[in-house]
């Protein structure tokens, strides 16, 4: 009998340069359209056609990955393996091919950026349970916590996910972060934050060389992020914009005036 | 400092001498580092660690 394990597995495909096998090539080209969208402030000037041809050769990309993907999990039931491992699949981000913007180094933090794969499967499940609720990265911890019989410690942020053991929770706000031209030891000052509470976002741009702005999307009935709300003032914005603006106050609270530089606070934890 | 460097050129080495059969756009590699692989090399490298 084999000893427990975890393998943390981070591969770099599907990264760029978009290289897949031959014969992969070519299968997405069926004049699919995306929907136009507005230049993003953050644009790089990529045309929509450049985009679309980059994106087909990302999708190239995926299904090579895919497909060898599935060779190895056929490789590890055959083994046996899954029969008592837990497998997760995931990305740490996603990748835009729109508004003039291909990548995810831009500080935009529209959904095709922070809207991840995320595929779980557990010894014994038989059938694919598709969940459509919102979830955040910190919910894998304390999910397989649960899933191998663990305590769950109290500092633990996120919350066990639906259809493995939790339930669904519309009023919980789920936060993402862009802050990759911030210096990781300052305050949060060039920042993206978006809050998402149930079916709507609210995204918050600071610290770029505009006034910062708010923008607002109701991703049920807008998943393109097309219509930005916030100017026609919804009476929740608000309460939404003030949460925000609390919790990136909160998120910045070590560093007060004595630590406005990387080596003082290096000193200070020390 | 010596071996670093040594490994460092035998990758080199191999990696020009890599063939790129069946990827004719090019091998994938990491585009910060001068590392092509093929994908299946990577999955059945993965495998073989978690079935070992």
């Amino acid at each position: 009998m084999r000893a427990p394990f975890f393998a943390y597995v981070h591969l770099f495909a599907p990264h760029e340069p978009y290289r897949p096998r031959t014969e992969f090539e070519n299968r997405f080209k069926d004049n699919w359209k995306p929907v136009p969208k507005p230049e993003s402030r953050f644009s790089d000037g990529h045309t929509n056609a450049a985009l679309l041809s980059r994106r087909t050769n990302y999708d190239e990309y995926v299904a090579n990955v895919d497909a060898e993907f599935g060779r190895l999990i056929n490789s590890l039931t055959e083994k046996g393996i899954l029969d008592d491992s837990i497998v997760v699949v995931t990305s740490d981000h996603g990748q835009l091919f729109e508004r003039g913007v291909h990548g995810h180094s831009t500080p935009d933090l529209f959904d095709p950026v922070i809207h991840v794969p995320l595929l779980i499967s557990v010894p014994g499940q038989t059938a694919r349970q598709d969940v459509y609720s919102p979830t955040n990265h910190i919910d894998l911890l304390p999910t397989l916590l649960h899933l191998t019989g663990q305590e769950i410690p109290a500092w633990c942020a996120g919350k066990v996910l639906p259809g493995l053991g939790g339930v669904e929770d519309p009023e919980r706000a789920l936060y993402s972060v862009e802050a990759k031209t911030n210096s990781a030891f300052a305050s949060l000052s060039t920042v993206t934050v978006a809050i998402r509470r149930d079916n709507h976002k609210l995204i918050h741009y600071t610290g770029y060389g505009f006034e910062p702005r708010f923008e607002l999307y109701d991703m049920e009935a807008d998943p393109e992020e097309l219509i930005d709300l916030y100017p026609s003032a919804p009476s929740f914005a608000p309460k939404l914009r003030d949460e925000l603006l609390a919790s990136l106050k909160y998120a910045n609270r070590l560093w007060k005036s004595n630590y406005t530089s990387g080596l003082n606070f290096v000193f200070t934890l020390s | 400092m010596i071996f670093g460097p040594l490994e460092k050129q035998s990758l080199l080495y191999e990696m020009a001498h890599i063939s790129d059969k069946g990827y004719s756009e090019g091998l994938p590699c990491d585009v910060g580092n001068p590392k092509y692989f093929h994908l299946e090399d990577v999955f059945d490298g993965v495998g073989s660690q978690l079935v070992g």
